[in-house]
């Protein structure tokens, strides 16, 4: 990584740095900001380039930084503002991330229900993407728990937004992939934590359609809810045989340990991640599949702590780091529950014809109507994970146009080579959100890798 | 109480202290940076947090302002000293008001606060002053002029202090902090990685018991300033810093 020193914003000096997303699909070169003071703020009206927000710069796609532009760190406005206990609000800085927030909210017997799986995303990047967590079909996603929203632009200062106050802006901004804006604050509902342990229940299935189907159906008696798939063999007749892992709060003692630190995880993972070559391809992600798959139904019940069952990702961080250099793909996205069959069964098809690695694939339960660009909507939201390499190309191709014939929507935040013209047939209020950014900020000051790919 | 608290290494000595439930009073230029300082520190840590917005570069205004607020807590023990202000035209031609700001900002103030409170400091039991000084005054450069000389001159200060509060309970601690990961540092090409301002608090507060310290942090800054001082003026004057 090359640093460089700048020019001072109010006496901030910037890094010029290498940025990739998450699936180190996207690189681009960045002078990132880090400021410490609020006055920043207002005279970063005086940067002459175009600006996005960067939390801890972990979306998959390049959400947050863009290629000889500006990226601004929000790592020093982490912090606790406000705490209603009677009313069950919180008022945090943006930049302040799940583990943060939930090492405090546990203290008063508190948690934010939707919540990503890894615990070093921010509260901002959370707002910005719009988020789910591990139960989308009964409790929602992110903008569900959002009370209000403080937002700086440099054209229109600091806005109040809410579902009340400056609507449209506040439904801009959830989902909105920082685009609006710099958001400083936000007050979040939270909720009481019913046990500070999940009793996580695995039931296998034999096939994909078994297994998502079973999915569907229970997924409103859970707390927690999710299934996992073995893909990578393709040719199987059982496609997609996995299970599912049903979580409901109990009043019990944890069996299983809780995750060791983030650092250690993270030095794991930045091991890997530097490793020229892929470590998953079909022969291990066969392999390894297998024996995860044998693992985990070896033992089909267990009570685990709260804070593993929010952040599964956490002790599998360095699963990512497998793929290596080159990083992977993955492609996300809700199916109708019409097109589910013939989803799976087009997929089954074009795997047997041309076998690729599917080294992880995954689903949910969903719910809620989709608007603007939020990935939200009825039917089964399904994630398959693949290496980077030269088969992906093809399998991409295919699984866009699969998306668009099933009338299903491919998540932005996850993918960051999906294209404008696939969002614009997957997504009915593509050029709403396009027109309604534009009347907000035509001079179009916020920018990314992401919101430029898909010309917002 | 921290003067200097709302960034860097005053920020991060806020939250250690806070971590340990000691109640702050906290001194900085900027009202909101502080606000929301202090309402972490407050809902985090369950600590009282009294707070002063005050600015440096009004000299004997600041110093009056802080030290009625510091009289005014009559449990007041212990105070550290993070302000600091360094510019980056900071050389040969830099302006007079510019000069008085950087002296004002490194050194009179914590002088005249420190020569007005201490009386009210030695009637707790075991009084505590910390000063910060900089690697940047090792030895004389030519980037940095005013900042390093400011430096050097509050390390002669505290150094006096420590004669002094060899006669009292008072203890003196001064640090001369070598790379931290703060604005100062931030983009910068540094010859070795900075130290973390939550670390270097750390450090710190590790030493709070000492009676007298005047120290480099990280430590190695020392075998360093032992060769700078030592390498001969034909070659020293060749390096460009």
């Amino acid at each position: 990584m090359n640093k460089k020193q700048g020019p001072a914003v109010n006496n901030s000096n910037y890094n010029l740095e290498k940025l990739s997303s998450f699936d180190r699909g996207t690189h681009g070169w960045s002078k990132i900001y880090k400021p410490d003071r609020y006055r920043f703020w207002k005279d970063s009206a005086d940067l002459q380039k175009p600006r996005i927000s960067r939390g801890a710069g972990l979306s998959y796609a390049a959400a947050s930084f863009l290629d000889e532009s500006i990226s601004i760190s929000h790592s020093n406005f982490n912090r606790l503002i406000e705490f209603d206990k009677k009313n069950n609000l919180i008022r945090v800085e943006s930049g302040i991330t799940l583990a943060e927030l939930f090492s405090y909210l546990e203290l008063n017997g508190l948690y934010l229900p939707i919540q990503p799986g890894y615990s070093q995303i921010t509260i901002g990047g959370c707002i910005a993407s719009n988020v789910h967590g591990k139960n989308h079909a009964r409790d929602g996603s992110f903008i569900n728990q959002i009370q209000a929203i403080t937002l700086f632009h440099p054209t229109h200062g600091t806005l109040e937004i809410s579902p009340d106050h400056e609507k449209s802006v506040f439904d801009l901004t959830c989902g909105g992939f920082g685009l609006t804006g710099h958001i400083l604050f936000a007050t979040l509902k939270v909720q009481p934590i019913p046990a500070k342990c999940v009793l996580i229940q695995k039931i296998p299935f034999e096939s994909a359609e078994e297994g998502l189907s079973l999915l569907n159906k229970q997924a409103l008696d859970c707390d927690f809810s999710y299934s996992w798939h073995d893909m990578c063999n393709g040719v199987s007749d059982h496609f997609g045989k996995g299970f599912i892992c049903q979580g409901k709060f109990v009043s019990a003692t944890n069996t299983e340990e809780e995750i060791p630190e983030d650092s250690f995880l993270i030095k794991q993972y930045s091991l890997f991640n530097k490793i020229p070559i892929s470590l998953l391809n079909r022969a291990s992600s066969f392999i390894l599949n297998k024996l995860y798959y044998h693992q985990q139904i070896s033992e089909l019940s267990e009570n685990i702590p709260l804070y593993n069952a929010l952040y599964p990702i956490q002790k599998n961080l360095i699963y990512f780091g497998l793929y290596g250099q080159q990083g992977f793909h993955e492609y996300q996205v809700v199916i109708p529950d019409e097109s589910l069959s013939i989803f799976l069964e087009k997929l089954h098809q074009f795997l047997k014809r041309y076998p690729s690695c599917i080294s992880l694939a995954s689903g949910k339960s969903f719910g809620g109507k989709n608007s603007l660009l939020r990935f939200t909507g009825k039917g089964t939201c399904l994630a398959l994970n693949f290496p980077r390499d030269n088969q992906s190309p093809n399998l991409l191709r295919f699984l866009d146009q699969l998306t668009i014939d099933t009338g299903s929507l491919p998540n932005i935040i996850k993918d960051s080579r999906i294209s404008a013209g696939i969002i614009d047939q997957c997504y009915p209020e593509a050029e709403l959100f396009r027109a309604q950014l534009r009347a907000y900020d035509p001079k179009r000051l916020f920018r990314s890798e992401l919101s430029e790919r898909l010309s917002l | 109480m921290i003067v200097g608290a709302s960034a860097g290494v005053g920020r991060a000595l806020c939250e250690q202290v806070a971590q340990q439930r000691s109640p702050l009073m906290l001194v900085a230029s900027d009202l909101e940076d502080l606000g929301i300082l202090a309402s972490h520190l407050r809902i985090k840590y369950g600590v009282q947090v009294d707070i002063l917005a005050a600015n440096a570069k009004y000299g004997n205004e600041f110093i009056k302002k802080v030290v009625e607020f510091g009289v005014g807590n009559a449990k007041l023990d212990c105070i550290y000293f993070p302000i600091g202000l360094s510019l980056e035209n900071d050389q040969i031609d830099l302006s007079t008001d510019e000069t008085s700001l950087i002296f004002e900002a490194n050194l009179t103030v914590v002088v005249g606060i420190i020569n007005q409170i201490t009386q009210h400091l030695l009637k707790q039991p075991s009084p505590l002053i910390v000063g910060f000084g900089s690697i940047a005054s090792i030895r004389g450069r030519r980037n940095n002029m005013v900042y390093s000389a400011a430096k050097r001159g509050l390390e002669s200060y505290f150094e006096s202090l420590g004669h002094y509060a060899s006669l009292t309970s008072l203890k003196i601690q001064f640090f001369k902090l070598g790379y931290v990961q703060t604005q100062q540092s931030y983009g910068k090409k540094l010859l070795f990685p900075p130290l973390s301002a939550e670390n270097a608090a750390k450090l710190i507060l590790e030493k709070r018991g000492e009676k007298y310290l005047n120290t480099y942090l990280p430590r190695y800054w020392g075998i360093i300033a032992f060769i700078l001082r030592f390498i001969p003026w034909a070659i020293y004057k060749k390096i460009n810093f």
